[in-house]
């Protein structure tokens, strides 16, 4: 894999959806990529479930804990996106998770599969910027996959130049000091900061997430940025998709019109 | 050996600052400042003040005399029971509130397991006038409902968690959401040695008092030091109190007691270091019980206080260099070791330090042993899981 996805993007209101693996049922993962990338959504963070995910709200620790019930694990993961480059997926596609999960698969092996299986980046919040330093960058490095740096309205600006230079395949600009699941206000206070990100003239792409949920805080929040992920909302739709086809399986035309339901209504 | 924690908080290959970015600022701010604050003369002399006259420091350092009888040599029991409150819990939250004010913080927010440290924590909020707020487990907050009343009663707002296992775990990750979404204002007490670097080590150095203690206390009893250490290891606050002033001491044997549930390999226990595998919990690499696929495993306890999964990064470290023994005590050792120092020594424990209390009687000492029990609480919160346990036979049974 020597092309990078990420180029791909548009260059303003690049739209990114994330899902947890595993939920609504086991093996909906590829089924909703595919669905995603039909409704035009530019790239894809799939998150891989934790028992205790610090950082995120009601909506996808439950969407975790479904996951984890329905037998989700980095095994069966990697095993659902064996195909992921053989069909038609041309999206960029992140896995995103929390640290323990990688450390108990390994590490090497994580990130070997994960690049031999066509990913393009890894988002590990809880990943300290030392250790991303001192032991991720290599693997990082090794198997041209693109790390992403969370940066909030705290995060000064040293630091931030910092990620910048590391060529994430872009910032995570967080709409507010919440956990994942929240509204994005966008108060002139958070305008400013997103001003205050785009005058910096970063060579990284600022991408806006965290309650970000509809069409009025995706306009918002995009307009000083290049684009915005819609996590909990999503997740929180495709609770809708409660008729299995099968034990493992949610009903495919129930997945689509929900999707293209809901992509319809942020973009 | 020595035992300090890295620039960067790790103690060995455990510790350091596992937190996403929305904490970074918070949790850098007090790495950078924990130790100026509480090495200034004005704080070191304002935590020693309340220490002695808010919280009853120093605490004796007891002879049992029966349980010295039955067991051969010197008991010494170490009274935190006696303390305000009634655990050793109230040391670490009068360091934690003067370093908050110091930061200039106004909301305060813990996490609680038996009730202890969210009484604590209420009790110096109530003494500063800081609000404050409590993540309990729902399952806590009715085995330990009597706390949940004096927490009420300090004035401090206890919220129930109602996710995972409902118990301490869980209680944690609400309130690091909590600091997450509130973190200009808040900081954040947490209860034990457990949690991102500098929250081991510092809760570690103001527990540190109980060591300290007891090496005078035995010097001046006995003109040596103590030749044992035990004490009870739930997230192990009171067992590095007690353990720290002695880690640098080669001939005192430290002895941490965790809880074995319904027996170590029942699948309903919480001993730790003994099924633990290393991985990253609530912001540190520590040991903690989890799958192979590294989610975290719900343990169990019949007391809340240790009803946890993992353990402070420094316990981690020291068994893992094999300068502490950690050995496991079960529900029913512990309910018969607090029946014990109950009916032996008119001491009721909490059903925490009921574990260490149950592993006296599985070693054997020398005549010439001073053995020093660290008695982290008194078992007044406990008193419901005690009748119940113990039913009509509390009468008169021996
Ligand atoms: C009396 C008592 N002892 C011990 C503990 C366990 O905590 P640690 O291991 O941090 O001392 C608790 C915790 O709630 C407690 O209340």
């Amino acid at each position: 894999m020597t092309t990078n996805r990420f180029e791909q993007l548009p260059a303003q209101r690049a739209l990114s959806v994330f899902f947890t693996a595993g939920h609504p049922r086991r093996d909906d993962t590829l089924t909703v990529l595919k669905l995603l990338q039909e409704s035009e959504v530019n790239f894809v963070e799939i998150g891989f479930p934790f028992s205790d995910p610090i950082a995120d709200g009601p909506t996808i620790q439950a969407s975790n804990h479904t996951a984890l019930a329905n037998g989700m694990t980095l095994e069966r993961l990697f095993d659902q996106l064996a195909t992921l480059r053989t069909g038609e997926i041309t999206l960029p596609v992140l896995l995103m998770g929390y640290l323990n999960p990688v450390e108990q698969f390994g590490r090497e092996r994580f990130f070997e599969s994960a690049a031999r299986l066509g990913v393009d980046g890894l988002i590990l919040p809880d990943m300290p910027f030392d250790e991303y330093l001192s032991t991720y960058k290599p693997l990082y490095q090794k198997h041209k996959i693109q790390p992403v740096f969370l940066v909030t309205s705290r995060t000064d600006e040293a630091r931030i130049r910092a990620f910048d230079a590391e060529r994430p395949a872009f910032l995570y600009v967080l709409s507010s000091d919440a956990v994942t699941g929240g509204k994005a206000l966008v108060t002139t206070e958070r305008e400013a900061f997103f001003q205050r990100l785009a005058g910096m003239k970063l060579t990284s792409r600022l991408i806006v997430g965290f309650g970000v949920s509809d069409r009025e805080s995706f306009n918002a929040v995009t307009k000083h940025t290049a684009g915005a992920i819609v996590g909990s909302a999503f997740v929180r739709a495709l609770n809708g998709a409660s008729q299995g086809a099968s034990q493992h399986r949610s009903d495919p035309q129930a997945l689509r019109s929900l999707v293209n339901d809901f992509i319809t209504q942020v973009r | 050996m020595k035992l300090e924690a890295s620039p960067t908080g790790f103690f060995g290959e455990f510790g350091g600052a596992y937190v996403p970015e929305m904490l970074y600022p918070n949790v850098k701010e007090l790495q950078e400042r924990y130790l100026e604050i509480i090495h200034d003369a004005t704080f070191e002399c304002e935590f020693q003040s309340l220490l002695r006259d808010f919280a009853g420091r120093p605490t004796p350092l007891f002879r049992a005399a029966t349980l010295s009888r039955l067991h051969g040599c010197e008991i010494l029991l170490k009274r935190e029971d006696l303390l305000h409150t009634g655990a050793h819990k109230i040391n670490n939250t009068i360091g934690q509130i003067l370093l908050a004010k110091r930061l200039g913080k106004t909301r305060i927010i813990a996490e609680t397991g038996a009730g202890q440290h969210g009484v604590a924590t209420a009790t110096v909020c109530a003494l500063m006038g800081i609000p404050c707020i409590v993540y309990m487990g729902e399952v806590d907050m009715q085995r330990q409902a009597l706390n949940v009343g004096r927490m009420r009663l300090l004035g401090a707002e206890v919220r129930s968690v109602t996710s995972g296992s409902k118990t301490l775990k869980d209680a944690t990750n609400e309130a690091m959401r909590d600091w997450i979404a509130n973190p200009h204002d808040t900081h954040y007490i947490i209860g034990s040695v457990v949690g991102p670097h500098p929250f081991p080590d510092m809760v570690a150095r103001f527990q540190s008092v109980i060591s300290a203690e007891i090496k005078e206390q035995c010097q001046a009893a006995y003109a040596s030091l103590p030749t044992h250490v035990i004490a009870c290891v739930g997230g192990g606050s009171n067992a590095m109190g007690g353990f720290f002033h002695f880690i640098e001491e080669p001939s005192v044997e430290l002895i941490g007691v965790e809880a074995a549930g319904c027996g170590v390999s029942s699948g309903r226990s919480a001993a730790t270091i003994a099924l633990g595998r290393n991985g990253i919990l609530h912001g540190s690499r520590t040991l903690f019980m989890q799958t192979a696929d590294g989610q975290v495993e719900e343990a169990h306890s019949i007391s809340a206080g240790l009803d946890y999964p993992g353990i402070g990064p420094q316990h981690a470290h020291l068994h893992t260099v094999g300068r502490v023994t950690y050995v496991q005590a079960t529900d029913a050792e512990a309910l018969s070791g607090a029946k014990t120092l109950a009916r032996r020594e008119g001491i009721i424990p909490a059903l925490e330090t009921a574990h260490a209390v149950a592993h006296l009687s599985k070693m054997s000492f020398k005549p010439t042993d001073k053995v020093v029990l660290v008695v982290s609480g008194r078992g007044d919160k406990d008193m419901g899981t005690y009748l119940e346990a113990f039913g009509g036979r509390i009468s008169d049974d021996n």
